[in-house]
């Protein structure tokens, strides 16, 4: 009988079939993963569309009003998406949307976006009281619980008192050292911060010689913008060859994009720290921008090139090895304030300061905290500090600029004729030209904004409240005449925390003396503001925020002030509705 | 005596040979087939993971730049070079006028690689990044678009075009493989 070799050739085959089949599963094995990951991209970037889809629905419910804290679960196409929002302050809300493929249960890729959405232009006012340079008077037995940052001088009578810290800047001289204004027609419009004609214009700077030497306090710059970009970095540098001087940065600024508005008008520009100037040395103030088609600046220029001592220059980058730059054929409009006046805080018998003095002169002062002063007299303090460099002028917080828009706003809804001196339920928005008097009781919501051409007269217990439609929003009442509130009467929000009115008179003192804003015994929670004008203040009792060209107190008057203002936002448009704020983009 | 007729030998041995001559073309096929399947899976993870990479960050960059660092650059934003400004971040959120940069460049030296580099600033939680992310690069460009894809320079992008090539595997039939992703930048 023959044997069969069949085992041999069976177990030949299992082995054949082995290999070829472990080949196949390899090549398959790898096609697999290759596919996979193919897939995992297409799921991870479906993953970050459904996110992004998730901050679009935020944003359209947040606009529909009311109040929208987010979805745990949004089915979309394919995929999920889950929506938190959380506000950090009453303008802004931080939505973080992830979005889930193909399901949040069981995701096979999840991606979170995050970003700020914003409401309004805030403005911050960062103290209880601000003087601009007309200084401070305070009578016999006036005091202010709370602190104080002045432009100009401050006088204390006998036994007034300041609980908190007390600043006064070092004065700056009235009158512009060097400036350069264009005047029609040969003014021009010279842009910068995008790319022109294939350069980069985006670092750009004006060259001056001050006529005096000494520190220079501020400068004004007369700009516009387009969109809306950013904050810029103002830099003041020395010269080198015609050129500004990479090497040698002065000082720096912030020019605040809030402040500056689609038409032309003067901004002001402080610096971070003091810095003194030689006399007919070339100095350049430098503006440095990134590029944005959209949202760029525009500033106003001189193509007679009238300014003698200076010139305009341009470069892609002032802060490469080489910095190229290229002379402009303008003299771009600008002003320079030199410091050196003399400021101080100047008191009398018994008064006092709870917290530190910081101004140049110091006089006739107890001062509970430390004294940062050149020169003093007659004064007692817990520690002393000669030689201080003086405090830095302050900004004031609104621009000529927004107030401008808020007064073609108010003419823009509509415009009444004629004095208001009955009592109504509501007021505005609009212009009424003539003079508006409320007395006796009267309760008025306010619908911003308002533009009063006259005066603006409360009396006798009257109350102007904010529409309680405006939730976490201010509102802005402008009047160009004199604001009057006398015997108890009411300024209020809507109700809601964090929402003021403010009260502005572009009324200007300075030249006439002739009081803007009178307070008598009455009561301001919102936000009163006389830039250009002298605020006279008797016999009050609480006030939020107080900002003006000059301050005075009556005898006796006690002044309480809430302690921070949380910047308060006024609704950057009729609309007023959240849009997302640039540079807070984040994928986790 | 048992043993194998003749013939018996003569058949197997046919046998073997035919299956054994079949299954050396199986193998040698396969392994062709096999390394240049794993060597495409090599090259499209690197490819999907370099775009993946750029795209990221490209998104969240709120603007290119002309070079870092901004005096006396290293690396300059050009075709082959893209320089990013991406805002910092810490456990609050982003870092309000603070930036990390990010830069992908392909290596002047060896051609075939392709870097990331992060700088993150001091304030920042990102991590620093020193990496290649891909060893197989062929070529890499980078095309500036405005929001209507005109091309412009690389400091006013508000788009970028990222095209990566990779080498083809060492087997004859090898193709290199290319991917392309246009961008948006977000923080713009």
């Amino acid at each position: 009988m023959k044997k069969s070799e069949s085992g041999q050739v069976l177990v030949l085959a299992i082995i054949v079939v082995g290999l070829v089949l472990l080949n196949s599963l390899a090549i398959i094995g790898g096609a697999n993963i290759y596919s996979q990951n193919t897939y995992y991209s297409v799921q991870s970037t479906h993953a970050v569309d459904l996110a992004e889809a998730g901050v679009d629905k935020a944003l359209a419910s947040l606009n529909l009003g009311g109040s929208y804290s987010g979805d745990t679960e949004l089915n979309l196409d394919n995929g999920s998406v889950s929506i938190k929002v959380t506000s950090p302050n009453q303008s802004s809300k931080i939505i973080e949307s992830t979005g889930y493929y193909p399901s949040k249960q069981n995701p096979k890729s999840q991606k979170t976006v995050k970003i700020t959405a914003s409401k309004g232009v805030g403005y911050a006012f960062n103290y209880g009281v601000l003087v601009g340079e007309g200084g401070f008077e305070m009578e016999n037995n006036s005091s202010i619980n709370g602190s104080v940052y002045s432009n100009g001088n401050i006088s204390m009578s006998n036994n007034a008192f300041i609980t908190g810290d007390v600043f006064v800047a070092g004065g700056t001289a009235p009158l512009s050292d060097q400036q350069n204004i264009c005047s029609s027609p040969s003014c021009s419009d010279y842009t910068f911060g995008k790319n022109i004609a294939g350069n980069d214009v985006l670092d750009v700077a004006q060259s001056f010689k001050p006529s005096i030497s000494g520190n220079i306090n501020k400068i004004s710059l007369r700009l516009k913008k387009v969109g809306t970009p950013s904050d810029i970095v103002v830099r003041l540098m020395a010269d080198s060859g015609g050129k500004p001087d990479k090497g040698n940065v002065l000082t720096t600024g912030t020019l605040t994009a809030n402040l500056v508005t689609t038409s032309y008008n003067w901004v002001d520009i402080t610096f971070n720290s003091p810095v003194s100037l030689s006399l007919d040395t070339t100095y350049w103030i430098m503006l440095d921008t990134s590029s944005n088609n959209s949202n760029y600046w525009v500033w106003s220029a001189d193509s007679l090139q009238s300014y003698t001592r200076g010139n305009t220059a341009w470069s892609s980058n002032w802060s490469v090895r080489n910095p190229v730059w290229t002379s402009a054929l303008y003299d771009l409009d600008f002003k320079t304030y030199m410091g050196g006046v003399v400021t101080s805080i100047i008191g009398a018998p018994g008064v006092t300061i709870g917290g530190s003095a910081h101004a140049d002169n110091l006089e006739n002062l107890a001062i509970s905290g430390s004294a940062y002063y050149q020169t003093k007299n007659n004064i007692t303090a817990a520690k002393y500090y000669p030689n201080s460099t003086d405090p830095l002028p302050a900004n004031l917080p609104v621009s000529e600029g927004n107030i401008s828009e808020w007064k073609q706003r108010a003419q823009d809804a509509v415009v009444y004729t004629g004095d208001i001196s009955s009592c109504r339920t509501t007021l505005g928005p609009g212009k009424y030209v003539g003079n508006v008097t409320f007395a006796n009781g009267c309760n008025v919501v306010i619908n911003d904004p308002i533009w009063i051409t006259g005066n603006l007269d409360l009396n006798n217990n009257s109350i102007l409240r904010l529409n309680s439609n405006y939730a976490e929003s201010s509102g802005v009442i402008v009047v160009d005449g004199i604001i009057t509130m006398a015997n108890n009467v009411n300024i209020n929000g809507s109700g809601t925390a964090g929402s003021y009115i403010m009260v502005l008179t572009t009324y200007d003192s300075r030249v006439n003396g002739q009081t803007a804003l009178s307070v008598n015994n009455s009561t301001s929670q919102g936000i009163l503001y006389a830039g250009l004008g002298i605020a006279h203040i008797a016999n009050v009792s609480h006030l939020t925020e107080l900002t003006a060209w000059k301050v005075k107190l009556d005898n006796g008057v006690t002044i309480n002030y809430d302690t921070g203002l949380s910047s308060p936002f006024f609704s950057s448009g009729p609309s007023g509705s959240y849009s997302i704020v640039k540079g807070t983009y984040q994928i986790k | 005596m048992k043993g194998f007729t003749l013939v018996e030998i003569l058949i197997v041995t046919a046998i073997f040979l035919i299956v054994g001559t079949v299954l050396a073309g199986i193998l040698v096929n396969n392994t062709g087939i096999y390394n240049s399947q794993s060597s495409l899976v090599t090259s499209g993870l690197n490819t999907n993971d370099a775009i993946h990479e750029i795209e990221n960050f490209t998104r969240q960059a709120s603007s290119v730049v002309s070079g870092y660092p901004d005096v006396s650059p290293t690396y300059i934003s050009n075709s082959t070079t893209l320089v990013l400004k991406v805002p910092a971040f810490n456990a609050l959120g982003v870092i309000a006028n603070t930036y990390d940069y990010v830069v992908f460049t392909k290596d002047n030296a060896k051609t075939n690689l392709l870097w990331e580099y992060i700088f993150p600033d001091a304030l920042s939680d990102r991590s620093s990044q020193n990496r290649v992310l891909s060893s197989i690069l062929q070529s890499v460009e980078f095309i500036y678009l405005d929001k209507n894809d005109n091309i412009v320079t690389a400091t006013s992008a508000e788009k970028v075009k990222t095209q990566i090539t990779v080498l083809p595997g060492s087997n004859v039939s090898d193709k290199s493989r290319s991917s392309i992703i246009v961008t948006n930048l977000r923080n713009i």
